[in-house]
């Protein structure tokens, strides 16, 4: 069942959103109330409301529900209609249209129309790069065109994910939009999903009111509020206080101690994001394929997992495609990949100052941001590399700033990033983080630093994208991702993290999200306060 | 009078015993820490930075004297290496900035109404910071390491040594014994080296120790902050901050590097109060 045919799916789609439609109230009305304040807190305030603006997880949690996707994903993360009833490509898979739901109105009444759709990613498409953080996972647009009630994309190339790109668009108001700019709408977004934008306090709160013309369902809660508590013992000691109703991103530290407390639940699913260690490309050591392979066996992963994790809140990874993701290759990786080994590590350390690549009091930087449980895998891998006999420094700098100069320096360095693929498709994973020249080197492979276009790396990525057949298509990922990550070693995959909420019992209906976001109205879910 | 005459023989016997007491908790304690720290390797069973899964946070028992740390690391091995790396930080700083206190607050003492203001008036400036925060400023920018944070510490303590050398040396240089050495044909260093720093040594002694107590506190807290000497390196404030994160699975392992702080805090503050009381001549009787 995880694992449906994209084209069967594209059939069902409609047929799917009407059973969820019909079950749903069923579900609702065995019990529900409506009424009440649903108070969130997150582990980060949103950076903007503007769904064509920011890309960052507390964003999109916050105006994924002010605002409605072209198309969402159901429970198992497959892609169904949503404001699209229908989509369809051209024979040629590049051109596809879409079916826009009549009879969907925005907070301020107007309809939204195919106009509205088309504007939504044509803002983004407009906007100067670093304006709108979505430009590159719809850079493949080429034109798009709204006649009646469809909707057609021209693509550059054919392109055969790209429902599940559409997925994480959210439409805008066209003549509201243009009316009051990009600033304005940000600070005053109008969207036409289950919640209304009430009023927002950067770093504070963020309050939402309930849609009551919501065209899916009518929203059980009256009222959200999300709030920002960053540190996760605080997040923890708020929710046994009863201050909030639901945290997210419960900290290792802290699953422990909510386990026990009366009132308190806990929620997990398998998370859909990737942990790693990187090689950044730009200079030796690091640059040299025998120095990869002495720290991978260096470092203990499975021992760091169990240190960093001790409620095992996380999954170790051999390749970068998450639990939920096709192909699944982990029994063929994890058999293959270089385990743990002082003795071998030190020849090769020695075989490396032989060569002169190496000093034996060579520095290697390993450098993280400012996150508690990357901080502890930094403080592992250094240990380990003292161990035999490599002088490793650990770096810790703030989140913002550690992305910035990953992105935009050339200091060559070991690195650890997480990435979520922004739709279920092997394509997020491998073009996001790997793909280098013509069709856009992307933020993964700039950090990572590959030198040119390795055509072993791209040529799968691109032949992947035409062909529609997913049995044809993991044909060409599975031994791309061997080639990745035994024959190159760019990355030492770290882990895949479960997705861990907090409520309070009184919390209903409530559905933890692979993707992180708060499910709150969805065709499954309808959460509602028992109280 | 008799009963007066009574009091003033017990205060001296009374006060001595009071000065002794503070040096006899004190000394025993740095005396002792010294030991640990300079003899680590021998003592201790277990090597500080290594790692085990299979035995994070364990209470104390036979083989884990104070218990292990999240990464499964021997604590006790850890605040004996740990000593050291504060001990090394404290000596290295408290001795940089008495060298570089005396200098300047004899120069200022004896070189001139011009001088004497620039140097006291910069050394009110930087006292107006509280040094906690000129040390994360300084150390963000230079970044953390062992060296930069002696360096940091030990400009920071400046002005306290310059102040108390400056005002120890105006009122020292006006003594016959100083007026005399200056009639013989002396030069201004030599009756500085000779005749001045010997007659000084006592209120530079007692701010060292005090210093140190506060330099202690300064590296623990920077430490704290993550601007100490990178891990695994294991340096007591690092020790607080990592198992503060963990305090409510296990109390224990937060407790022990805080006590080893303030015990070790304590006992610098007493040996710099039972010195003051030693070396005052006015308390001498």
């Amino acid at each position: 069942m995880k694992i449906l045919s994209v084209t069967g799916l594209r059939a069902s789609g409609v047929a799917i959103a009407i059973a969820m439609l019909l079950v749903a109230p069923a579900l609702c009305f065995g019990g529900a109330k409506p009424g009440g304040t649903l108070r969130i807190a997150m582990y980060a305030d949103a950076t903007s409301l503007d769904p064509g603006g920011a890309n960052d997880i507390p964003s999109q949690k916050a105006y994924n529900l002010v605002f409605d996707s072209v198309l969402a994903f159901d429970k198992n993360l497959q892609v169904i209609g949503h404001v699209a009833t229908a989509w369809k490509p051209s024979a040629d898979s590049k051109v596809w249209t879409f079916t826009i739901r009549p009879g969907i109105k925005f907070h301020d009444g107007s309809p939204l129309t195919a106009e509205d759709v088309a504007f939504s990613f044509q803002r983004i498409l407009d906007a100067p790069e670093a304006a709108s953080q979505k430009k590159s996972s719809i850079a493949m647009i080429d034109s798009i065109e709204a006649k009646g009630n469809e909707v057609s994309f021209k693509l550059k190339y054919p392109f055969a994910p790209f429902p599940g790109t559409t997925a994480q668009i959210h439409i805008v108001p066209k003549q509201l939009a243009k009316e009051v700019g990009n600033k304005g709408f940000a600070s005053r977004p109008v969207g036409s999903g289950p919640f209304k934008f009430v009023d927002w306090v950067k770093d504070d709160h963020l309050t939402l009111d309930r849609n009551d013309q919501y065209w899916l369902k009518r929203p059980n809660l009256d009222r959200v509020i999300l709030r920002p508590i960053p540190e996760g013992t605080v997040r923890a000691m708020s929710l046994m206080a009863g201050e909030v109703d639901v945290v997210d991103q419960v900290s290792s530290e802290t699953i422990a101690k909510l386990q026990g407390v009366k009132g308190v639940e806990l929620l997990s699913t398998t998370g859909l994001n990737y942990y790693w260690l990187g090689f950044r490309q730009y200079g030796p050591p690091y640059n040299n394929l025998k120095f990869r392979r002495m720290v991978y066996h260096a470092i203990d992963m499975d021992g760091a997992i169990k240190t960093i994790f001790p409620q095992g809140n996380a999954v170790r990874a051999y390749g970068a495609v998450p639990p939920l993701v096709w192909p699944h290759d982990d029994k063929f990786l994890r058999e293959q990949a270089p385990q743990p080994d002082k003795a071998k590590a030190k020849s090769l350390l020695g075989e490396l100052i032989a060569e002169g690549v190496m000093k034996p009091d060579t520095k290697v930087l390993v450098s993280m941001p400012n996150d508690p449980e990357r901080i502890k895998l930094g403080e592992i891998l250094v240990t380990n590399l003292k161990e035999i006999g490599v002088n490793g420094e650990l770096k810790v700098s703030e989140t913002g700033s550690y992305i910035e100069t990953a992105v935009k320096g050339t200091e060559p360095f070991i690195y650890s990033l997480f990435a979520v693929p922004r739709y279920l498709d092997p394509d997020a994973v491998f073009s996001w983080l790997f793909l280098t020249g013509p069709s856009g080197s992307t933020h993964g492979a700039k950090i990572l630093g590959l030198a040119g276009v390795d055509p072993k790396i791209n040529d799968p990525i691109e032949k992947a994208r035409v062909i529609s057949d997913q049995g044809e298509r993991a044909k060409l990922y599975v031994p791309l991702q061997r080639y990745i990550m035994l024959d190159r070693l760019y990355h030492i995959p770290a882990y895949y993290r479960t997705i861990v909420l907090g409520k309070r019992s009184a919390v209903q209906d409530l559905l933890p999200a692979p993707n992180d976001l708060f499910w709150l109205v969805t065709p499954f879910s309808n959460v509602w306060l028992d109280r | 009078m008799s009963e007066a005459g009574g009091a003033s023989a017990r205060v001296p016997l009374r006060r001595r015993v009071r000065r002794h007491a503070q040096i006899l908790i004190a000394l025993p304690l740095l005396a002792g820490l010294v030991l640990v720290a300079s003899l680590a390797p021998l003592l201790m069973r277990h090597d500080p930075n290594r790692l085990n899964p299979r035995v994070k946070v364990q209470p104390p028992s036979q083989t884990y004297v104070l218990g292990t740390d999240e990464f499964g690391r021997d604590i006790l091995s850890r605040l004996a290496y740990g000593a050291r790396i504060t001990l090394i930080v404290t000596f290295a700083s408290v001795v940089l900035a008495a060298v570089g206190g005396t200098a300047l607050g004899t120069v200022a003492a004896y070189a001139g109404r011009a001088v004497e203001m620039v140097i006291m008036r910069t050394m009110d400036g930087m006292l107006c910071f509280p040094p906690i925060l000129l040390g994360i400023f300084v150390v963000t920018f230079l970044g953390p390491s062992l060296v930069n944070l002696i360096l940091v510490i030990g400009v920071l303590y400046i002005p306290r040594f310059t102040r108390v050398v400056h005002s120890s040396t105006l009122a020292i240089r006006e003594l016959e014994y100083v007026e005399s050495a200056r009639a013989l044909g002396s030069s201004a260093l030599r009756i500085v080296a000779r005749a001045i720093l010997p007659n000084i040594l006592a209120p530079i002694m007692v701010q060292a120790s005090l210093a140190a107590g506060h330099a202690i506190l300064l590296e623990s807290g920077l430490s704290f902050l993550g601007l100490g000497p990178p891990p695994p390196a294991p340096s007591w404030g690092r020790m607080v901050e990592q198992s503060g994160r963990y305090m409510q699975l296990s109390i224990l392992p937060i407790i022990w590097p805080s006590a080893a702080i303030s015990a070790t805090v304590l006992g610098f503050n007493l040996l710099g109060d039972g010195l003051r009381d030693l070396l005052d001549p006015r308390l001498r009787n």
